[in-house]
């Protein structure tokens, strides 16, 4: 018989807190870009064979010439001033109306049996049993803390055979995060969590029965 | 605490007041091993570049000119003012270190370990925030270690290790590839580490967890 013993949805700051870490990857992702165009460049470089300093000076000045007779570079200069502070208010905008949604949408529950996660408009549930659990632990970064709202990891068993037999529970490396709960709310799910768990026993996870939102 | 009536407190403890003084001692000897690992990583990519380039150049026509350079120009004014310059590195090096064990004191005085008959909890962090939930029957085996660092402050740790596949990388949580002693398959293991203990505590820590690991 499942009963349900807490039911919830994260702090709407969640929404926020989502919106500012993916903003800042963006910077990353323009540098990993920018590296793999250098180690592009490095590799044709070198795949060219040239013998001395000076022919590889030579190269770069054809390279040079070619781009300023195209006028590349000053096109590609002026429209990425242009375009680039709309571009960066388009993708904040974008990115926060998605996590908006997101936030709406994500919802955990812990029955007497074990935890839910929804998450993803349905897409990443994840839900475990009280008996696949290894440890529970809460953490909370700085930014989180300004914000006001903790996460809460649950840590799953691996399964006896293989983990990649299950993927359900691999799907975030053996990890169900469950974030931007308030630190009290934090504290009693870990309190309710840890404690169920400490007095169940441990089953391999492939018999288990897992169970609906 | 739990709100299950059964669990009973067995024992609290901190890390020792000494583990702010190892933990300086150790950021310390990190701020002259890192630049001194970045030089040995440097000098070996400029051996692999060279070793690369003089397949098809000469090697003694590229070295040269710039060991010449190295040799004839040194660094203008560096003889004038080298007595300054050791006096303002001493001095950072000074300031370096007092942060560092204010830093450490702060961070020791934050960490917490609570051992009850059926949950170990691990409380730490001074900016951030971390509180983990081990159950004891989830606890796979536990051990003291105490590497040659640790022995000279006279502090161990203790290892505990659990069963499953979390890889959840923190400050007291590492995780290892390993044959798991349970099973033929190699797994992720995870460690927690509760660090800067005496001997007379992490003795006990490790009686507790594995006399209430015997009895779930």
């Amino acid at each position: 018989m499942i009963a349900k013993i807490v039911e919830g949805k994260p702090k709407s700051s969640l929404a926020l807190y989502w919106t500012i870490v993916n903003v800042a990857k963006i910077p990353f992702t323009l540098f990993y870009i920018v590296r793999l165009i250098f180690f592009i460049a490095a590799f044709l470089l070198i795949m060219s064979k040239p013998h001395s300093f000076t022919e590889i000076k030579l190269l770069f000045q054809q390279v040079k010439e070619h781009l300023i007779t195209m006028n590349f570079l000053n096109d590609a200069l002026t429209l990425t001033s242009q375009l680039a502070i709309p571009a960066i208010l388009l993708i904040v905008c974008f990115l926060a109306i998605f996590f908006i949604v997101r936030q709406k949408a994500y919802r955990y529950s812990i029955t007497n049996q074990g935890f839910a996660v929804k998450d993803t408009f349905g897409l990443n549930n994840k839900d475990v049993t009280f008996s696949c659990i290894a440890d529970v632990s809460i953490k909370q970064n700085i930014l989180e803390k300004i914000l006001g709202i903790m996460s809460l990891y649950i840590s799953v068993i691996e399964p006896k055979k293989s983990m990649f037999l299950h993927r359900k529970y691999y799907k975030n490396k053996g990890i169900i995060r469950l974030q931007g709960l308030s630190p009290k709310t934090a504290e009693e799910i870990l309190d309710t969590v840890s404690s169920r768990v400490s007095i169940t026993k441990v089953e391999n996870p492939a018999k288990q029965v897992l169970y609906e939102f | 605490m739990n709100s299950n009536t059964d669990e009973k407190i067995l024992l609290v403890a901190s890390p020792n007041p000494k583990t702010a003084i190892f933990w300086t001692a150790m950021q310390t000897l990190r701020l002259f091993t890192v630049p001194l690992g970045m030089v040995i990583h440097l000098a070996f990519i400029i051996i692999f570049c060279s070793v690369v380039f003089s397949m098809q150049m000469n090697l003694k026509t590229l070295l040269t000119p710039t060991l010449n350079a190295i040799y004839n120009y040194p660094i203008p004014g560096f003889e004038k003012y080298a007595a300054e310059i050791l006096d303002i590195t001493c001095t950072i090096l000074i300031l370096l270190i007092s942060f560092f064990y204010v830093w450490f004191k702060r961070r020791r005085s934050s960490h917490e370990y609570c051992i009850t008959n059926q949950r170990c909890i691990i409380k730490n962090g001074l900016w951030s925030y971390e509180k983990i939930a081990a159950p004891i029957n989830r606890i796979e085996s536990a051990y003291i270690q105490q590497d040659i660092s640790e022995r000279i402050f006279g502090l161990n740790s203790v290892y505990i290790i659990m069963r499953g596949a979390s890889v959840l990388n923190t400050r007291n949580q590492r995780v290892e590839f390993s044959t798991s002693t349970t099973s033929n398959n190699q797994i992720y293991s995870k460690k927690i580490r509760l660090y800067g203990l005496t001997r007379e505590k992490a003795e006990e820590i490790l009686k507790i967890i594995n006399q209430n690991n015997c009895e779930t």
